[in-house]
């Protein structure tokens, strides 16, 4: 069986996916990355292992997320993209005629507009966390709710409140005090999702004409309380594909499927799991920001770097 | 081999407008926050990068600037605005990776 993978890798989560030759996902791992990229990396090519036939022979790879660059020395990618193209690549081969695509993930958030399936503009999330999954993550923690449950239970809620959830820090202020005066918890759910979409809209959506058809894709999406908030705020549908959390690994794989010309492929093999990589660090003195990086070698060679605010030491050859 | 086509970042701000309470992010009207930024874009980009801040609370940044004005106005846009080659791409606080993330996307598509 001939497979294309593409792996993802942001600062929240670490996602799989693999494809036959027809293009069709064979297999997908959405993983937390708990600040731990290689080893994400490594514990999702074993579960990919075991989770696909014996007989696998690995044809392409592609990289995209924010540790793309890592992802590619570590693995030995073939292409190595952007998250915008690689979700528009995706998105395109399951809704064709898509013109909106809203994309909110654990610390990013994208909008992507499309015309004729041609990308006519892009906007990124602020720093804020407040248009972000980790906004929903925190304030579900500080409320006690598993992030599972918090869709389902926010779309229980009949007088959503108001959050006032333009930051995190003033949000959960605000909840402690809806809370003290009686609303149910359902009720602040729902409040906190149609935050995040206000957020979300007023950080990204300003300036931009939101057409339909709207696809709604990151692991965000998981939660129905945002798609209900999200369609309300628009006041128009809003399509959830299949495999939303995975489309910017789908895109990868998509990438690497077409970069393919019978040249083979950089894929260091699945050994790359059970490699024994060390970890050292050191302080970059570039700028005042004496930044930590991480430094990633094997058998005394090292192969990558990653940390720090910027990405000075990532694309930095490390021979 | 084809010379890599440069980058004009620019950033409008308003350092005597309201500022979020939360210091998220890069304050680029800060003392010294500019030329220790555009030092650091050297280094990543090697003088590929032009960063320009436009203050927008300076009378003169303003008048010669009108249709971002108006904008911000119209379309109630969080400052600051950060523009790749002049095209909007973050209405709100951002911080160096995210500059960094919106430069690449920008290189990347700019060669697709």
């Amino acid at each position: 069986m001939d497979v294309y993978w593409g792996i993802d890798v942001g600062s929240v989560t670490t996602k799989f996916a693999a494809l036959d030759k027809d293009s069709q996902l064979a297999s997908s791992i959405y993983l937390r990355t708990q600040g731990k990229p290689i080893a994400m990396i490594q514990q999702g090519l074993k579960k990919m292992r075991e989770e696909l036939p014996p007989d696998i022979v690995i044809r392409g790879v592609g990289a995209t997320g924010s540790a793309r660059y890592l992802v590619g020395v570590i693995v030995g990618a073939d292409v190595i993209k952007n998250e915008i193209t690689s979700q528009v690549v995706a998105t395109l081969r399951y809704v064709p005629e898509v013109q909106t695509i809203i994309e909110i993930g654990g610390q990013d958030s994208k909008i992507i507009i499309l015309q004729q399936g041609i990308v006519t503009g892009f906007g990124m999330n602020t720093v804020c966390a407040a248009g972000t999954g980790s906004f929903l993550d925190h304030q579900a923690l500080r409320l006690n709710v598993n992030i599972e449950e918090f869709g389902q239970r926010a779309l229980q809620s009949k007088n959503p409140v108001r959050i006032a959830g333009q930051c995190t820090v003033f949000a959960e202020s605000d909840m402690i005090h809806k809370q003290q005066i009686g609303h149910s918890i359902e009720d602040i759910l729902y409040g906190l999702c149609q935050a995040l979409v206000r957020n979300y809209l007023n950080n990204l959506g300003l300036g931009k004409e939101i057409l339909p058809p709207v696809v709604f894709q990151g692991g965000v999406a998981f939660n129905q309380g945002i798609v209900r908030a999200l369609k309300e705020s628009l006041a128009m549908d809003v399509i959830v594909p299949p495999h939303h959390e995975v489309m910017g690994a789908i895109g990868a794989a998509l990438l690497a499927q077409e970069a393919e010309k019978g040249n083979g492929t950089k894929f260091k093999g699945f050994g790359i799991s059970e490699a024994d990589y060390h970890t050292s660090s050191f302080e970059c003195k570039a700028c005042p920001n004496l930044c930590e990086i991480a430094q990633i070698s094997l058998n005394g060679r090292i192969l990558a770097r990653w940390g720090g605010r910027c990405d000075l030491w990532e694309r930095m050859p490390t021979s | 081999m084809t010379a890599q086509p440069s980058i004009h970042v620019t950033v409008f701000d308003n350092s005597k407008g309201e500022k979020c309470e939360g210091r998220c992010g890069l304050d680029l009207s800060a003392p010294g926050a500019l030329e220790s930024i555009t030092e650091l874009l050297n280094k990543l980009y090697g003088g590929r990068v032009q960063l320009e801040y436009l203050d927008l609370a300076e009378p003169s940044i303003s008048s010669a600037h009108p249709e971002i004005v108006e904008r911000v106005r119209v379309e109630n846009l969080s400052l600051p605005l950060l523009l790749i080659n002049g095209k909007l791409r973050i209405s709100g606080y951002f911080d160096i990776r995210l500059l960094q993330s919106a430069i690449q996307i920008e290189t990347e598509m700019g060669r697709e």
